[in-house]
């Protein structure tokens, strides 16, 4: 299975280098731009890939002038003197006064142009633009574009909506069909190659399960897709695991701890039919659920409770937007819903939240609030840098957690392999273009808003009227407004979005650089699917523009090719470690192709069949008999078992940590609310100069827990981004900046330190010595740590070696050992 | 650009060597050395199963030959070295260079007037116009004497009485550029190549690029007390795998946290890692074939080494009496100890073959960011720092390590000629002054300058890029093909763009 994926993985069929280069280059001058140029640019292609070709600078100034100066006049809406400056074409015909400039055979422009003559005041009877002539430096620069051959490289990012205006189809064309079939599609003309052939752009079809020979193991559908497989490679398959270790995987993967001794004995004595599923329902409904699954969507969508960069504020709200997904995931929120939360719960509420839900809706949004924000960038005038980085970061976030799309590419240059304009990233990045902070929008509920309202009028009427009384500076008037002020009610508040009023207008950026803005764009989805301009929703909030949402519905709708996979991918990953897309974050061309493409298109169409229930496909997934089954081995025929695991998983930080708190009853059982705030040794507390300059309005210092609420489960541990908690940093925490779709794992030496060590382990061995301490016979110590630590009994031999253990080096030494082994470390 | 390597690649990839290769590195395996190869020897090939796949090109990089069994094992450059080491001096929050290293006599002429239009329409018309944001329309002279030192005549202000004796060893520049005139965007530029955090910083490139020569150290180490502005997005390993992390040691006592065990299990050590290992032994038994309980195992033992390594690396006392002297170990400014600690801690490690020591300065919370007073601000960060570097210098040269190691002084940007506050300066990233000296740099040279009054770089503009493909290219590494995959976009150092270029005029 895994040999002929990997020699069909077309990322190793990448030409060299210089052809790559090659091909860029010319694509830039030659495919999608104007046929008039083509000859001519080949010949100029030498320059490296990205490096803005002088000529190409001039072209894209140029053209900027004509749009910004001309084209309201001279464009695709009017074309007064039936003129239109809005391409080479349109200039080379020119309006009624003739052609705007010529080309000789060379392509070298004549000298004289009526366009330079119209605009730099040696034309008899035109000056142009009639009211505000060109600055003489944007003269100069349409005269020297004229004379060096009026180039116009359009990549077609300089015209991405060919099809200009709404689609027919409103937002919901996901199939290549009949725009496909036109020659002058923006994609067609851009890349001259078959890149929108690619599995992951393809609609799903329905799929039936494929049969089988060995009936009889099949225990649901996922089976039959992973069995057909293996009987094809005439694979054996790989043994059942035990009950015992079933149990301490299956209860790891769904709540992110290991069984106690008592679920484990309940399980092991369970003769019904139903044993398996019952610990499954148990589990899925298990509080822990959500602690453990909302890990995975934190990663996600790049988690933090702080801003990054000098200061790194404390975002004391962050924490809202935390517990709404751990809830999210709890409740098993549809999640389309959870979708249309993140991204425009905002414009879903014309005012203040009437249900919790609602509230929980606007609390979603703080999504758009997660990623870094550089606070200090107005003290030195780089507040387009700051607005730039967090609408960059919203696209290619919003790419990468939602599609499975690399958005970082088209930034800057059409996508190099996969079907995206440069267009296709300002598209997307129009429908955020309207957000602003909305730090001061309260989320009580209407009736609680109404009445904070009501209590604050009261008190500030009464307030005024002691201050215009007769005695307003006397000790007694003082004291009484010092006492009403303190009793005035606040509002709550989040870390939340929100539309302006008035949205900006979203530019191309040459090169990626928001000091170099080439023409508007309006939103719209890949281009790949839907050239027109998107259709904005109808919003119920007022002065909210709708943009958001229009762009959430079409992510979730059910015929959008990645939304499902994507999402189902990452379920899968995390109870196989390895996605069934092994790049979660990347469907793309260079991305791995699926290694079982059809289940992961049921799994798809199931999902949606089940409205969106992300438990339904998890119940499914540790429901297979594929689930029970042991990592793989070799089999005799020298190739592997077939089984979905590969290798033995690592606990990842969160669980390694929480079952290091859990088996030494350390753990507290619920959380939520504000993070907790772990004790720093001095060297880690000065990982950020900031930290020494706090005070109540920065909020950029530490600030401990007390003991006693710091063995909360480990995501309610407070994540700074230039602080990162030592411990979970060395277990391969990832960084928070952007978006991870799976974390990286590593074995490395500073682990084996923290683990023999650190404080966590030396308080925990204590702690878990002393629960099995009262047992006065050492063997019973012994079992009781196996069970709780390891859920199974010693060997003979293995009670034996940890006596004489216990006998030279105490109890306590030996609970670090158990903390420490493989066995405790890897789960089967 | 070679194109086999896209080639060897594709080849290299369907065989099972190719495939335990990606699994391993997919695990990132390794830490101090890793280790892990010698363990494995002999092992059947494995699939890639185990983390994700983000990148299949470590076969890539190096031309196919990259050891991803041990990430960090010493690898051998793309062509011969100038130098086998880095030791980054970061003195963080701007120092200026018009009191430092940029000496600007005009200024005593125009102190107190505003700016002439010719330098202020320069920088208005330029990405940096922005540097004049909160500034006076008041220019300030150095309020430090200036001096010629050497044969090679370098002006160096009074604040650096140790380090001028040594400018024939050393190459300024004095043309740098950032791309933002605020602390943590820049510093993450200088760092890792971008504006904005998530990028890998150049010591994980580096150590991903050659691994270390010491299997006991940490190949890339981090040395500071209070760390640069923006934290640890300056350091981390970012995309990379987190065997490219840095360590942090400490500049006295275990220098590892978490180094040595607690009072409680220090007599039980050995016997608990004996008795970790016969169960680990045991429970392998049982699961045949599954090289990460191998690799772990292989941690604890590493560990365990390491104690002694981390113990030793911080003994002082094994330097002679001249080297504490020269350091300025026993200076009776406690601030002026703890920076000579860290250099010589850079130098030992550097001697025992770790290949990235990145060392702020920054006791405090400003570092060098003076605002305002600026010789309250310079002129003791001077004393701390003055003497330890040149003492570092001089030590790596005596010792003949400095043909071998790469010292560079830099810092986030520099300063305004303007004044701000009161005789206070601003940030400035239109022109800056960095040094460097080692093996490959011209030793008593500069190039580029800034314009008459040290507001921007006019000669010679070297933007960071370009200084971070001279470093790759002095280790021997070419710096276009030192990339790593990320969601399908080849990462490098010095961007994607590929406009960087190493500086020429500097290398010997």
């Amino acid at each position: 299975m895994t040999g002929s994926r990997a020699q069909s993985n077309p990322k190793f069929f990448v030409p060299p280098c210089e052809v790559i280069a090659l091909c860029h280059c010319v694509r830039i001058w030659w495919i999608g731009c104007w046929v008039v140029v083509a000859s001519m640019a080949i010949g100029t292609a030498s320059a490296s890939c990205d490096e803005p070709v002088e000529d190409e600078e001039l072209a894209r100034r140029a053209i900027a002038i004509l749009h910004q100066r001309c084209a309201s006049c001279h464009g695709e809406t009017e074309q007064e003197g039936e003129l239109r400056v809005d391409s080479a074409e349109h200039l080379l015909r020119g309006g009624r006064r003739g052609p705007m400039f010529t080309r000789d055979n060379n392509n070298q422009e004549a000298a004289t142009s009526l366009l330079i003559a119209s605009v730099d005041g040696s034309h008899a009877e035109l000056s142009m633009p009639p009211e505000n002539p060109l600055p003489s430096e944007e003269i100069e620069t349409l005269r020297r574009w004229t004379r060096s051959g009026a180039v116009w490289p359009t990549s077609p990012a300089q015209n991405p909506t060919l099809m200009s205006g709404a689609s027919p189809e409103a937002n919901q064309h996901f199939r290549f069909h009949d725009v496909w079939q036109r020659e002058d599609h923006p994609l067609r003309r851009s890349f001259n190659d078959a890149r929108w052939e690619h599995w992951a752009w393809q609609p799903r079809n329905p799929i039936t399960p494929p049969p089988v020979q060995n009936a009889a193991w099949i225990m649901n559908p996922i089976d039959q897709f992973l069995l057909a497989d293996w009987e094809r490679q005439g694979l054996e398959l790989a043994a059942d695991l035990d009950r015992r270790k079933w149990l301490r995987r299956l209860t790891f993967d769904l709540i992110g701890l290991p069984p106690t001794p008592f679920e484990m004995d309940e399980f092991l004595a369970d003769p019904s039919e139903q044993a398996y599923s019952k610990q499954i329902e148990r589990l899925l409904a298990h509080p822990g659920y959500g602690q453990h699954w909302a890990r995975m969507w934190l990663d996600t969508v790049r988690y933090s409770d702080s801003n990054g960069f000098d200061w790194d504020e404390f975002r004391p709200q962050a924490w809202r937007y935390r517990d709404y997904v751990i809830a999210a995931f709890q409740n098993d929120m549809p999640f389309d819903q959870f979708v249309r939360e993140q991204l425009a719960g905002d414009e879903m509420l014309a005012g203040p939240p009437e249900t919790i839900e609602q509230q929980q809706g606007l609390i979603a949004t703080g999504y758009l609030r997660m990623g870094p924000h550089d606070n200090a960038a107005g003290l030195f005038n780089e507040q387009a840098r700051s607005r730039d980085e967090l609408l960059t970061d919203l696209v290619e976030t919003t790419g990468s957690a939602f599609l499975g799309l690399t958005l970082s590419c088209c930034r800057c240059h059409d996508h190099k392999t996969d079907a995206l304009l440069q267009a296709d990233h300002y598209r997307l990045r129009a429908f955020f273009a309207g957000v602003e902070f909305a730090e001061d929008l309260p989320i009580n509920l209407a009736t609680e808003h109404l009445e904070i309202e009501q209590q604050r009028k009261t008190l500030q009427a009464e307030i005024e009227r002691l201050e215009k009384s007769d005695t307003p500076e006397s000790d007694e008037t003082k004291t009484k407004i010092t006492e009403l002020k303190s009793r005035m009610p606040g509002f709550t508040y989040a870390v939340l979005m929100r539309d302006q009023a008035i949205v900006a207008a979203t530019h191309v950026l040459a090169q990626g650089d928001y000091r170099r803005p080439l023409q508007i764009v309006e939103p719209g989805f890949p281009v790949m699917w839907n050239p027109y301009d998107a259709t904005t929703a109808s919003v119920v909030r007022p002065g909210s523009s709708g943009r958001r949402t229009a762009l959430a519905d079409w992510i979730v709708h059910p015929e959008n090719p990645l939304t499902a996979r994507v999402i189902v991918n990452r379920l899968w990953q995390n109870y196989f470690g390895r996605g069934l897309v092994a790049t979660p974050n990347d469907f793309g061309v260079t991305g791995e192709p699926p290694s079982h493409p059809e289940l992961l298109d049921w799994l798809a169409n199931e999902l949606i069949a089940a409205n969106w229930s992300l438990k339904h496909i998890q119940r499914l997934i540790v429901g297979s008999h594929a689930y029970q089954q042991q990592a793989a081995a070799v089999g005799a025929k020298g190739q592997f078992h077939g089984s979905p695991f590969r290798e033995l998983k690592r606990l990842t930080a969160e669980q390694l940590r929480d079952a290091v708190l859990a088996v030494s009853a350390k753990l507290l059982p619920h959380a939520g609310g504000a993070p907790i705030w772990p004790p720093l040794p001095p060297e880690a507390l000065q990982a950020n100069p900031a930290l020494l300059d706090d005070n109540e309005t920065k909020t950029k210092g530490w600030y401990p827990s007390p003991a006693e609420q710091q063995p909360v489960r480990s995501i309610y541990l407070i994540q700074k981004r230039t602080v990162p908690l030592p411990l979970m940093e060395t277990f391969d925490l990832p960084d928070n900046s952007v978006s991870c779709g799976c974390r990286q794992q590593s074995l490395v030496a500073p682990q084996a330190l923290t683990l023999l060590n650190g404080d966590l382990i030396e308080t925990a061995s204590v702690a878990l010595a002393d629960r099995v301490a009262s047992l006065t016979n050492p063997d019973d110590q012994i079992s009781e740590l196996y069970r709780w630590t390891l859920q199974r009994a010693p060997t003979h031999q293995e009670m034996t070696t940890c006596q004489r253990f216990i006998r030279e080096h105490g109890l306590v030494n030996l609970a670090r050992v158990f903390l420490n082994v493989n066995e405790f470390m890897f789960l089967d | 650009m070679p194109t086999c390597d896209f080639v060897s690649a594709a080849n290299e990839h369907s065989s099972g060597l190719a495939q335990r290769r990606r699994f391993l590195q997919s695990l990132g395996m390794g830490g101090f050395g890793g280790l892990v190869a010698q363990v494995l020897s002999g092992e059947w090939g494995r699939s890639p199963a185990y983390g994700c796949e983000r990148s299949a090109n470590l076969q890539i990089q190096n031309g196919g030959i990259l050891d991803v069994d041990n990430p960090l094992a010493a690898k051998s450059p793309d062509f011969p070295a100038k130098i086998r080491s880095v030791i980054f001096l970061f003195l963080v929050g701007g120092p200026s260079q018009i009191d430092t290293f940029d000496y600007k006599p005009l200024l005593k002429d125009l102190h107190g007037k505003p700016v002439p239009e010719l330098f202020k329409n320069n920088l208005s018309g330029s990405k940096y116009a922005n540097v004049f944001h909160g500034c006076k329309d008041e220019l300030m002279a150095s309020p430090y004497q200036w001096q010629q030192h050497g044969q090679s005549g370098m002006w160096v202000s009074e604040l650096f009485p140790h380090l001028s004796k040594h400018v024939d060893d050393l190459c300024f520049i004095h043309s740098l550029q950032a791309e933002s005139n605020n602390h943590a965007p820049a510093s993450y530029q200088l760092h890792t190549g971008d504006v904005r955090a998530g990028k890998a910083s150049l010591g994980s490139w580096v150590t991903y690029g050659l691994g270390s020569e010491n299997e006991d150290l940490p190949g890339y180490v981090v040395l500071f007390d209070a760390g640069p502005l923006g934290g640890s997005s300056n350091y981390h390993n970012g995309f990379l795998p987190p065997a490219y992390q840095p360590t942090r040691l400490r500049d006295q006592g275990p220098a590892v946290l978490d180094l040595l065990p607690p009072e409680r299990f220090q007599n039980g050590q050995r016997a608990g890692l004996d008795l970790i290992n016969e169960l680990n032994r045991q429970h392998q038994a049982e699961r045949p074939g599954f090289t990460q309980l191998d690799a772990r195992m292989a941690t604890y033992e590493l560990a365990y080494r390491m104690q002694s390594a981390g113990v030793e690396i911080g003994q002082f006392q094994d330097e002679p009496a001249h080297v504490h002297t020269s350091y300025g170990l026993d200076h009776e400014d406690a601030r002026t100890r703890s920076f000579a600690r860290k250099c010589l801690l850079a130098r030992r490690l550097v001697q025992r073959g770790v290949r990235f020591v990145q060392l702020y300065d920054m006791p405090d919370k400003d570092g060098w960011d003076a605002h305002n007073k600026l010789p309250d601000n310079h002129t003791p960060r001077a004393r701390w720092t003055d003497q330890p570097m040149a003492a570092l210098v001089n030590d790596l040269k005596q010792s003949g390590l400095l043909d071998s190691t790469l010292v560079i002084c830099a810092s986030e940007f520099g300063r305004t000629p303007m004044m701000q506050d009161h005789q206070g300066r601003q940030h400035n990233a239109a022109g800056f002054t960095i040094w460097l000296a080692g093996g490959g740099i011209k030793p008593g040279f500069r190039l580029g300058s800034t314009d008459e009054i040290g507001l921007m770089a006019t000669e010679r503009p070297v933007p960071f890029p370009d200084l971070h493909a001279t470093i790759l290219h002095l280790l021997g590494l070419d710096y276009e093909k030192l990339f790593f995959e990320v969601n399908g976009r080849l990462e490098r150092l010095t961007g994607v763009a590929g406009s960087a270029k190493p500086i020429q005029e500097i290398l010997a």
